[in-house]
């Protein structure tokens, strides 16, 4: 046998399977009717021996009728294979050497199912009474009762140190599989620490763990971790993802969810409280109807109501819009609670029978049934909140004080009829349904309570089945969940499928083992599964793969040894804050916004509003609490494969690619969490570089580097500071010494300038030599002259410059900004005050008090100062700024005002005379924009020269500003006054290299992969 | 024959991939690695060293290298656009009854309605294109129009997976995916397939569009941010200089790849060492083959850069051409995204109007510069959506029409195909393939002939069996496409 067929039997023996689709060829039974038999006949057989079609009036999916035969004869003897017509069928050894099923109806059977069905009859052709209506339900495993395994017993009975291990150990065994050996106590821990708080160990854990022999140390740092509420923190967001959360609608309008983070909160709080997962079911689904209902168990019900809505169709004036839109929120409602709870794609039979699973559309619209009494509350497209009270508390309250919640209700108790939808379509309603569970699911239907007062009841009565003895899906999918999450696997691989087309259990026993544990033992608690999974010896296998295991089990499906796998993105990106020293490890509350790069915004719809400032502080909490827009994700996120939104994700795709390097390598984030974790070694490990390298090594990865690592590190971090210092020396020569090449390489960039008024360029006089039009260098604005300026030749650095005394202004024809951030530049002279009215002169702004924009305008200008030099303004919000003057205002000077994101600052010459520090209160752009004057004000006029001015509509970065200014500096002689900097100092280049160095460390592949 | 793994793949290395390959994945070619004397004492020659280290032989010789494939996302309709239904005006206001379920779900359905755009012979083989695409109809006798396409699902999201990966499934490789694997790349410094989503947005579900499935992650789709720096974070940070990055991305490598030793190989983690080595590379090359504003001004306008409608577009397709030069091998472009796609429930006229003012010239455009710039005989062009649209309004006297995956129209154009050409038929309403009907795979294995490969020897052993593109039902490649 070739290698390859070797691996394919090898899969297919671990995944539990024979090539005839299940029977074990080692069973002492022999074929089993519905495990074994009836899937053949399925297949094979019922298409035209079955219901509805009764071919050779024969029908296979009978037993009487079975056994009775058709029309050529008996079809079964049981005990005699050889006499069954089916068997001589199937050989191609029926009347007239005729085969079953006959050419053009498909394949022959292969041998080894005419095996199974000849050894089926040989023994006996068992064939259970009263079976046959509930065939395919019991056919599909998911779908067995649960029954608890015996515990296997194993050779090696000290390895198995819980019944996981048996279970594990035993297919192992089968396989003459060796596990790996037990993972080293640093590697053991910071996995714990990773897996439960999605944050690695402090080093003092770590050595606490190593140094501690005590039998029970493991399960000890395991309590732990599970009583830390950054617990909920990490598995809350496990659930987050199941329940396709996100902070807005989605779609054009993509409004946001008014306090949907509430129930974001209420999850990692009854995860921290390790709420039982029939508590944490049912108040998800009904927390409005179980008895005791509370604020609590209200906010719970958020579940319904966090995925996305089309609100410009569900607030859409055409009925059919609405009808349509409703029908898809409840089937998001419908896919989502089949597949989180149920392992089950019911979405699949909106439209028609499930394909492959034994769900119909009528069990599909009986399920719409139980949802179709909740109501969104909102107004046109924009969402509201409403008062998380029990319904029985409601009357009488003054709804607006009480706590308010992101959930929907049920406004009556008697919801709309439901009816079955022919494909789908809500005009074409069929039979009546009412509210019931898929019929191939359960023997009898459960019993749905009556509505009460308040509502239909119809949910608490489908939690109470989904939470059921005798539904067996939720525990096991439950169960499953958890040891995907521990393991990057689970025992389903497809853990939001659990119908024909998912996979099949890798240890199927193990799994109902814990399903019934789960349900009894632990009570519920998943706290206690953790405990359970996690003290086992399979999940403190080495990380490291025996090579002969490879060869047999290359994706390690039978987990001889612990699967490696990258971190999901918040934990990468907490643990960068951790270990950083920036974490902000404040619990719950409103969203915050992590930094979003610019040119990710631009392709928003609106990117200056579209997004908050950046605040670091609240920016450093964990990333669970970002504010997540569905049509505008975080690209840090995405681009470390953040789940879909959209839909309940079951699990992380990991992929590798070149833009992640870019990110972790390039992006803001992680140098700025390198510069802070720098920071922090040497504030905590002293100025030895080794102590320094332990310490960054301890911090990020629980460990000291190695000697060749130690190495390396050394040599980089003397090379690195030693290069950069004789690079800032050579670059320091340059600056001080004057390069006149650099000089003139300066620029105006024009990416965003709106606005650029040359007074060499662009300047029209009228007959009498006064200016009438100043028209941009770029763009399409033109300034039209008021009063009688007149041109000064070589005024500023030899070139030409308008003269503003007492009345001259232009007014612009369009806005040079529309946006919040902005850039302006004036070469100028400043005589004072002059003559006029108050002290303060304007060279550019948008200032407009008729049209209500006294105090939100833009404008950029000087004025007295207190100490009786000149202060500058820059709009109302940042006023006689002075913390350093304006000196020589009569010589000519290049003026710059500048609204960033986060800052506002002005320069005079390159010098920084005054900063906000914080962003400028918004700004109304819609009023018109004068030159030389204040707006619509006869008064605060220009008095003195302007030679150039520059509008751009955005901040300009330092780079580009210093090379205007450069531009400038040189063109109009003007000197600047930018105070030359400090040459690098040894223990600065010594920081920059640290820097690199922990840049290094948060991007080893070490840190972002589990241990 | 059996195939043994070692048959499978040669010169079998512990990571599974070729020497060659594990040398790029694990970081050949990097200034300062042990590795590059390995390289050296390998005394391969000069030239194949600076092959492209991934680089693959095709099966069978083709001119054909490169791919750009304009998306219409959301389904365009072909009786307003290039399948010319001449019968609709007689039938206009009748009832349809095609014997099939018409259009999605829960979407009422109208009477046949004839296209509101007047269609004209175009060019020397008189192909009937609609006013919908004047420009693009000056290149009619470059098209291979295939009018009888047909699809498994009505739905957008599994049709958007099935047009690019053979599948309504999700978690299979895309086409780019498929050709990477194939052909390996033509450049090392760019990523080798590259998709461009709308400005509006991206396809529904996302990235399983360009998804490698079970491939190594390095054969995924790299997205091109539509605004602004196509790649985020293409620029070193402020104030690192070029000589730190290096020499940073150097220790990184350098320890990475002893832990890796330690290890004992993983293909992941040697792929995301890989990955950096190429984001390093990325940093120059990409940011200079994405700067469009130093093509010349009269390229710019060619492409449309001068007018609002027309920037976006064309600002891509100009883009394309750019990286196309530089050795991408397969560029994906959406036109619509988000809620603005060319799904027209509501108003074919206004959507499509738009949609296709806004990619008809840029799409010209291209057309033009590649055989100006003589790349047209190794470009493949490949026009079309999910599916279509019905002849039938949605709703009585609507001008919207439905999703109609029963019968639509892509087209090919460029390098190894037979222009001035249509394939196949749908009846006389538009609404079913009838004659020479072809289905989505058999249009992914006529791809891939084009390239070279043949769909069913291009094949990845996955879970026991040995998947490919095409899948397991039999497809064939269109002949009558081929030049």
């Amino acid at each position: 046998m070739t290698v390859r067929k070797l691996v394919v039997c090898g899969l297919l023996v671990l995944l539990g399977m024979t090539p005839s689709g299940g029977v074990d060829a080692a069973d002492p039974d022999g074929p089993a009717f519905l495990r074994d038999v009836r899937p053949i006949f399925k297949a094979h057989c019922f298409r035209c021996h079955g219901a509805g079609n009764t071919e050779g009036e024969f029908r296979l999916d009978r037993k009487p009728l079975a056994f009775k035969g058709g029309e050529t004869g008996k079809a079964i003897v049981a005990g005699q294979a050889a006499d069954s017509l089916l068997v001589q069928m199937i050989r191609g050894r029926g009347p007239g050497d005729s085969r079953m099923p006959p050419e053009g109806e498909g394949r022959g059977l292969r041998p080894d199912e005419i095996r199974v069905i000849t050894e089926w009859i040989n023994r006996g052709a068992a064939w259970p009474d009263g079976i046959d209506d509930q065939a395919d339900r019991l056919s599909l495993w998911s779908l067995r009762p649960i029954r608890r395994p015996k515990i296997p017993t194993v050779q090696d009975r000290a390895w198995a140190e819980n019944p996981i291990d048996s279970f594990v150990l035993a297919q192992l065994d089968a396989r003459e599989m060796t596990p790996s050996p037990r993972a080293q106590p640093r590697h053991l821990v910071r996995r714990a620490s990773l897996d439960l708080l999605g944050l690695p160990p402090t080093p003092e854990m770590v050595d606490g763990f190593v140094a501690d022999g005590a039998p029970d140390a493991f399960a000890r740092v395991i309590d732990r971790l599970l009583a830390n509420p950054h617990y909920g923190e990490r598995w809350g967001r496990h659930w987050l993802d199941l329940v396709r959360y996100a902070d807005t609608n989605g779609y054009e309008v993509d409004g946001v969810k008014p306090l949907a983070w509430k129930y974001r909160d209420w999850v990692i709080g009854a995860l921290n409280s390790d709420r039982p997962y029939d508590r944490f079911v049912t108040e998800q689904l009904a927390g409005d109807e179980i008895a005791g209902a509370t604020t609590e168990s209200i906010l719970a019900t958020g579940f319904h109501r966090v995925g996305p809505w089309d609100a410009e169709r569900g607030a859409s004036v055409q009925k059919s819009e609405v009808i349509a839109e409703l029908f898809n929120e409840l089937d998001d409602m419908v896919s989502t609670t089949s597949q989180v709870f149920l392992g089950l794609t019911m979405g699949c039979a909106r439209c028609h029978d499930h394909k492959f699973d034994p769900l119909t559309a009528r069990d599909y619209y009986s399920m719409v049934a139980v949802f179709r009494g909740l109501k969104r509350e909102h107004k046109g497209r924009a969402e509201l909140a409403r008062a998380a009270l029990p319904p029985v508390q409601l009357a009488g309250k003054d709804l607006k004080s009480q706590p308010q919640g992101y959930f929907f209700f049920e406004p009556s108790p008697t919801p709309p009829v439901t009816h079955l939808l022919k494909r789908g379509n809500p005009n074409q309603p069929g039979v009546e349904v009412s509210a019931a569970v898929p019929a191939a699911l359960v023997e009898k239907q459960p019993a749905f309570e009556a509505a009460d007062k308040f509502t239909s009841r119809r949910r608490i009565s489908l939690a109470r089945w989904i939470m059921s003895e005798d539904n067996p899906l939720t525990r096991r999918v439950i169960v499953n969940r958890v040891w995907q999450y521990h393991f990057g696997t689970g025992l389903v691989r497809t853990a939001n499928d659990f119908g024909v087309r998912g996979s099949l259990p890798t240890h199927p026993e193990l799994l109902d083992w814990l399903a019934g544990w789960f349900g009894n033992e632990a009570g519920y608690s998943l706290k206690k599964l953790h405990r359970l999974i996690m003290t086992s010896r399979t999940y403190a296998t080495s990380k490291r793969a025996i090579p002969a295991n490879v060869e047999k089990d290359v994706d390690n499906l039978m987990l001889s040894h612990f699967p490696v796998r990258r971190l999901e993105v918040e934990a990468i990106r907490d643990s960068m804050l951790a270990v950083s020293g920036r974490l902000n490890d404040r619990l719950y509350g409103a969203p915050m916004y992590p930094f979003i790069p610019k040119d990710a915004l631009r392709s928003g719809y609106n990117p200056a509003g579209v997004w908050k400032p950046f605040n670091e502080t609240e920016a450093s909490r964990r990333t669970v609490y970002s504010f997540l827009k569905r049509t505008l994700v975080i690209p840090f996120l995405e681009t470390l494969d953040f789940c879909d939104t959209a839909r309940s994700a079951d699990r992380r795709e990991v992929t590798t690619v070149a833009p992640q390097a870019l990110e972790l390598f390039n992006g803001e984030f992680v140098n700025r969490q390198s510069r802070h974790f720098a920071d922090r070694i040497i504030a905590e490990a002293g100025p030895v570089l080794g102590d320094q390298l332990d310490h960054g090594f301890r911090l990020a990865l629980g460990r000291k580097p190695t000697r060749g690592e130690r190495a390396s590190l050394l040599g980089f971090l003397s090379n690195e500071s030693l290069l950069l210092l004789g690079e800032d020396h050579r670059r320091f020569e340059r600056e001080t010494n004057g390069d006149p090449a650099a000089e003139l390489a300066g620029e105006i960039t024009e990416t965003g300038l709106t606005l650029w008024l040359d007074a060499a360029n662009g300047v029209a006089l009228n007959n009498q030599r006064q200016v009438s039009r100043w028209t941009s260098r770029v763009g399409s604005l033109v300034a039209t002259a008021h009063g009688d300026p007149l041109v000064t030749a070589r005024a500023i650095g030899n070139r030409p410059a308008i003269n503003f005394e007492g009345k001259d202004w232009f007014s612009l024809d369009k806005s040079p900004v529309t946006s919040q951030q902005f850039t302006i530049i004036a070469v100028v002279t400043d005589r004072g005050a002059g003559g006029q009215r108050g002290s303060h002169r304007n060279v550019i702004g948008n200032w407009d008090g008729g049209r209500g924009n006294s105090t939100t305008s833009i404008f950029l200008g000087t004025t007295a100062g207190s100490k009786g030099g000149r202060a500058i303004r820059l709009t109302d919000a940042f006023s006689h700024r002075e913390k350093l003057a304006v000196t020589k205002p009569v010589s000519p000077f290049v003026l710059t005002g500048i609204a960033e994101a986060a800052n506002v600052r002005v320069f005079q010459n390159g010098q920084l005379l005054d900063e906000l520090k914080s962003p400028l209160p918004a700004r109304k752009l819609d009023t018109n924009w004068t030159i030389g004057r204040q707006g619509t004000l006869d008064s605060e006029y220009w008095n003195g020269l302007m030679a150039e001015l520059l509008v751009w509509n955005r901040a300009l970065t330092e780079a580009e500003l210093a090379s205007a200014w450069r531009h400038l500096g040189s063109k109009y002689k003007v000197v600047n006054h930018r105070k030359p900097r400090e040459p690098l100092t040894v223990a600065a280049a010594r920081r920059q290299a640290l820097i690199q160095v922990c840049r290094v460390i948060l991007n080893l592949n070490e840190f972002v992969y589990t241990d | 024959m059996t195939i043994s793994p070692t048959d499978f793949v040669p010169n079998q290395t512990p990571c599974g991939n070729t020497r060659r390959e594990c040398l790029w994945q694990w970081g050949g070619g990097f200034a300062a690695l042990p590795l590059v004397d390995l390289m050296t004492r390998e005394a391969e020659s000069a030239a194949t060293v600076s092959r492209p280290s991934s680089q693959k032989s095709p099966h069978f010789s083709s001119t054909v290298k490169q791919v750009v494939f304009f998306f219409l996302n959301g389904g365009p309709s072909q009786v307003d656009t290039f399948d010319y239904k001449p019968a609709l005006e007689k039938y206009q206001g009748k009832s349809f009854d095609g014997g099939l379920q018409i259009g999605s779900n829960g979407r009422a359905i109208g009477k046949l309605a004839p296209s509101a755009f007047p269609f004209r012979p175009h060019g020397d083989s008189g192909l009937m294109v609609s006013s919908l695409f004047p420009h693009v109809g000056q290149f009619a006798d470059d098209l291979c129009v295939i009018n009888s396409m047909y699809a498994e699902t009505p739905t957008h999201s599994p049709g958007i997976l099935q047009m690019n990966s053979g599948s309504i499934v999700v978690g299979r490789p895309s086409l780019g995916s498929w050709l990477g694997y194939g052909l390996g790349n033509l450049n090392d410094n760019l990523p080798s397939y590259v998709v461009m989503t709308d400005h509006r947005g991206g396809p529904r579900g996302g990235a399983g569009a360009w998804s490698s499935g079970f491939m190594p992650a390095r054969f995924q789709g790299t997205l091109f941010r539509s605004q602004g720096a196509p790649v985020l974070n293409l620029k070193r940070p402020d104030g690192i200089g070029a000589g730190t990055q290096r020499r940073s991305l150097d220790l990184l490598n350098q320890l990475n790849q002893q832990s890796l030793d330690l290890r004992g190989g993983n293909s992941e983690l040697a792929a995301r060492i890989a990955s950096y080595e190429l984001a390093y590379r990325m940093q120059t090359e990409a940011t200079e083959a994405v700067d469009v504003e130093s093509e010349p001004e009269s390229i710019q306008k060619l492409y449309g850069l001068d007018d609002k409608r027309t920037e976006y577009f064309g600002r891509q397709c100009l883009l394309t051409r750019r990286l196309l030069e530089r050795g991408v091998r397969f560029v994906q472009l959406y036109s619509g995204g988000g809620p603005d796609s060319w799904d027209a429930h509501v108003d074919v006229p206004d959507n499509h109007g738009r949609h296709s003012f806004e990619i008809d010239q840029p799409i010209a455009a291209l057309m033009a510069d590649l055989k100006r710039q003589g790349m047209w005989d190794q470009t493949l062009l490949i026009w079309g959506g999910e599916f279509g649209r019905t002849p039938t309004s949605e709703g009585v006297n609507k001008p919207g029409r439905d999703h109609n995956h029963y019968g639509f129209t892509m087209w090919l154009a460029g390098g190894g195909v037979k222009g001035g050409q249509r394939i196949g038929a749908t009846d006389e309403t538009g609404f079913q393939a009838v004659e020479r009907r072809l289905h989505v795979s058999d249009l992914h294995a006529t791809i891939l002939h084009l390239l070279g490969l043949d769909h069913e020897r291009l094949t990845f052993l996955h879970e026991g069996l040995d998947q490919r593109l095409t899948g397991v039902q039999p497809r064939r490649v269109i002949q009558e496409v081929l030049a």
